[in-house]
C-alpha cells in the first residue's frame, strides 16, 4: 500500500507492506483506537467493530491480489497539493 | 494527477480479465509492446487506439482523458459483468478547484452498508449524505452502469458517481 503526499514544501511517499496494513491485528488496533477517540462524539451511532474491520481487511486483501495497485483515493487541491492512496 | 494512458490501459485490461498476451494477440503486436505501453515506456500507435478502446469497452476519449464514463446504459443479462467486478467511482469537484476521486469496489460498499456504515464515513465526503447507496446497488444489480448520479450544489460543487 502506498500513501503519497505531494505539496510545495514536502513530498512524502509511504510504502507500507500490505500484509501488515491489512491484517487482523491492525484491524483490532484500529477498532480500539476508533473507540477510544470516539468516546466524546456519540451522535453518529455507528462504530466499526473489530470483526467488521477484519472483514474489510479480508476484502481489501482480496482486491490487492485481484487488481494490484488500485488507486483508492486521489485528492488534488486547487493549490496543487496531491494526496494519493494506492492499494 | 492525471492517470497516464498506460496506467488506464493496464487497469481496464485487468478489470476485464484480459492478459497482456491476449491483448497483444488481438492487436497483432508483441506482448512486450503491451508491457511497454502499460509501463509508460512507449505509446500505442494512433491507429490502434480505436481497437484498444473497443476491446476495453471505453471510448478513445475516455482512454485519453481522465473524464469519467459519461453514458448510462442498462446492459442485457448476457452482457452483464458480475457485480463483484464492478467499481463505484466517485468524483467530487469543488467550486474552489479541489478534485477528489474515490474508487470503491462494489462488494466493499455492500459490506460497509450491511455493517451500517454511511457512505460519507466510507468516502469521507459529506456531499454524499443524501444519496441512497442501497438503491444504487439494486440498480447496478439490474444491469445499470455508467454515470448514475450527478449532483451540483448551490455552491458550485459537483459530485458524480460512475459505475464501471
Amino acid at each position: 500500500m502506498r500513501i503519497q503526499i505531494h505539496s510545495d514544501s514536502k513530498n512524502i511517499n509511504l510504502v507500507l507492506p500490505s500484509w501488515m496494513v491489512f491484517s487482523d491485528l491492525t484491524a483490532a488496533i484500529a477498532a480500539k483506537v476508533i473507540r477510544k477517540h470516539d468516546k466524546d462524539e456519540k451522535d453518529d451511532g455507528y462504530l466499526p467493530s473489530r470483526r467488521d474491520l477484519c472483514r474489510i481487511m479480508r476484502e481489501l486483501r482480496k482486491y490487492k491480489r485481484k487488481y494490484g495497485h488500485l488507486d483508492l483515493v486521489d485528492v488534488q487541491s486547487a493549490d496543487g497539493d496531491i494526496v494519493k492512496i494506492v492499494l | 494527477m492525471e492517470k497516464s494512458l498506460g496506467k488506464k490501459i493496464s487497469e481496464l485490461r485487468k478489470g476485464k480479465g484480459i492478459t497482456q498476451d491476449d491483448m497483444a494477440e488481438r492487436l497483432n503486436v508483441s506482448p512486450q509492446a503491451v508491457s511497454k505501453w502499460e509501463n509508460d515506456i512507449s505509446c500505442p500507435d494512433i491507429m490502434l487506439l480505436p481497437k484498444i478502446a473497443n476491446m476495453l469497452s471505453v471510448t478513445v476519449d475516455e482512454l485519453l482523458t481522465d473524464a469519467p464514463k459519461k453514458q448510462t446504459e442498462v446492459l442485457p443479462e448476457e452482457k452483464r459483468k458480475c457485480i463483484d467486478d464492478l467499481m463505484f467511482r466517485i468524483y467530487v469537484n469543488s467550486a474552489e478547484g479541489d478534485k477528489v476521486k474515490v474508487n470503491l469496489p462494489i462488494p466493499l460498499v455492500k459490506m460497509a452498508l450491511e455493517m451500517g456504515m454511511k457512505m460519507p464515513q466510507v468516502s469521507g465526503n459529506e456531499a454524499l449524505k443524501g444519496i441512497d447507496f442501497g438503491q444504487l446497488l439494486s440498480m447496478v444489480d439490474k444491469g445499470l452502469i455508467g454515470k448514475l448520479v450527478e449532483v451540483e450544489s448551490a455552491e458550485g460543487d459537483t459530485v458524480e458517481i460512475v459505475v464501471e
